[in-house]
């Protein structure tokens, strides 16, 4: 690394693009606890709702415990009725962006394309049928300029949160992938297991990595339930892969000079 | 057919009868920016609004062209980058 990596004009206080720069991934407090508290409240009265069950119960204490109300067979119907439901809520991408808005400006830049739908994880104890093999999304057509928001909506810790491989280890396993076309992914896991970070990343805190980075979950073997949203940003201006502007990222920052250039046309009327 | 806007052209015709027009992208409005502008000018002057349903985009009023316009050169300028080395299939299958 040489002595300014991230450019003269970044002297500031630049420790999260630092750690970012070693790591491929950073934790930080959210930066609007009033707005992350809003998407959990959210969530909670959505599965009080669909499962007619956990009045009782504060919001923390129903998110960690909602296998207490439903098993697998009814969880991708709690899943998608929470996630429709928050996506069908205007506020909704503001409010999450909000939650970690300077970092993504330091991290990504300031002109951003924001995924249309997040995502949400939800796993039971115990349940195998919600697991997220080992994996980078630019595998599966993603734009490696792209960053992933992970936000728990409860503690996650151990196999109930998700585990990744920083980025040194990273890719020197990713140098030596192809060993593992014939093995297939638990292989890959079973060789890259004893460097992988299950991270411990409380409710009030969020994520932020390179989905660059190999990662993915496994059977949660704690006594509570994981519930996380994911979203992916970028950079408006930097490079597409598979999913592209309109369709999957909307643009949610451009700024004046930007528009100024797009709208420009060169004059018309000579000949070359 | 790529390029041909007759289905638009009859929609234009008929716009005075009707209250909105639904396209499955707003990218399948015409390349040329003068012939794009000209189709929505003539819906929005009929009261006939545009909506692109893969990106969610409502088109109500002229001043919604602006941002119309520049999404469509940014998603331009994106495509003339070209999009990143493609995936090998046996990548994608390994992790399923």
């Amino acid at each position: 690394m040489n002595a300014h990596p991230l450019g003269f004009a970044d002297a500031g206080d630049n420790t999260a693009c630092r750690a970012f720069l070693r790591d491929g991934f950073v934790i930080a407090a959210a930066e609007d606890r009033s707005s992350l508290d809003r998407i959990r409240s959210h969530i909670a009265s959505a599965v009080r709702h669909h499962l007619d069950a956990g009045e009782d119960d504060d919001d923390a204490a129903l998110l960690n415990q909602v296998h207490r109300y439903v098993d697998k067979s009814g969880l991708n119907e709690l899943r998608l009725a929470v996630i429709n439901g928050l996506r069908a809520q205007d506020w909704f991408r503001p409010t999450y962006f909000s939650v970690a808005r300077g970092l993504i400006e330091k991290i990504v830049g300031n002109e951003l394309v924001m995924q249309r739908g997040a995502g949400l994880s939800v796993q039971l104890p115990g349940d195998q049928s919600s697991l997220l093999p080992i994996h980078t999304d630019v595998w599966d057509g993603d734009s490696p300029f792209e960053v992933v928001l992970w936000v728990p909506m409860v503690n996650c810790f151990a196999t109930k949160s998700m585990y990744i491989l920083p980025l040194d280890v990273d890719r020197d396993y990713q140098s030596r992938v192809a060993d593992f076309r014939e093995q297939g992914s638990e292989a890959l896991f079973e060789a890259v297991e004893k460097d992988a970070q299950f991270l411990k990343i409380d409710y009030g805190s969020v994520l932020l990595f390179s989905q660059t980075l190999m990662h993915g979950n496994r059977v949660n073997e704690e006594e509570t339930t994981r519930w996380s949203i994911n979203c992916r940003f970028k950079s408006v201006m930097s490079p597409y892969a598979d999913k592209r502007l309109g369709e999957f990222f909307e643009p949610i920052s451009v700024r004046p000079a930007t528009h100024i250039g797009l709208a420009y046309e060169m004059p018309g009327g000579f000949g070359d | 057919m790529e390029g041909c806007f007759m289905i638009l052209e009859d929609l234009v015709e008929e716009a005075p009868a009707l209250e909105g027009v639904v396209l499955y992208s707003i990218f399948m409005l015409p390349e040329s920016r003068s012939s794009r502008t000209q189709y929505l000018h003539r819906f929005l002057s009929a009261g006939v609004t545009i909506h692109g349903a893969v990106e969610n985009f409502d088109l109500l009023t002229e001043t919604g062209l602006l941002e119309l316009e520049a999404l469509w050169k940014l998603r331009q300028l994106s495509d003339r980058a070209g999009p990143l080395a493609g995936v090998s299939r046996e990548l994608r299958d390994l992790i399923g």
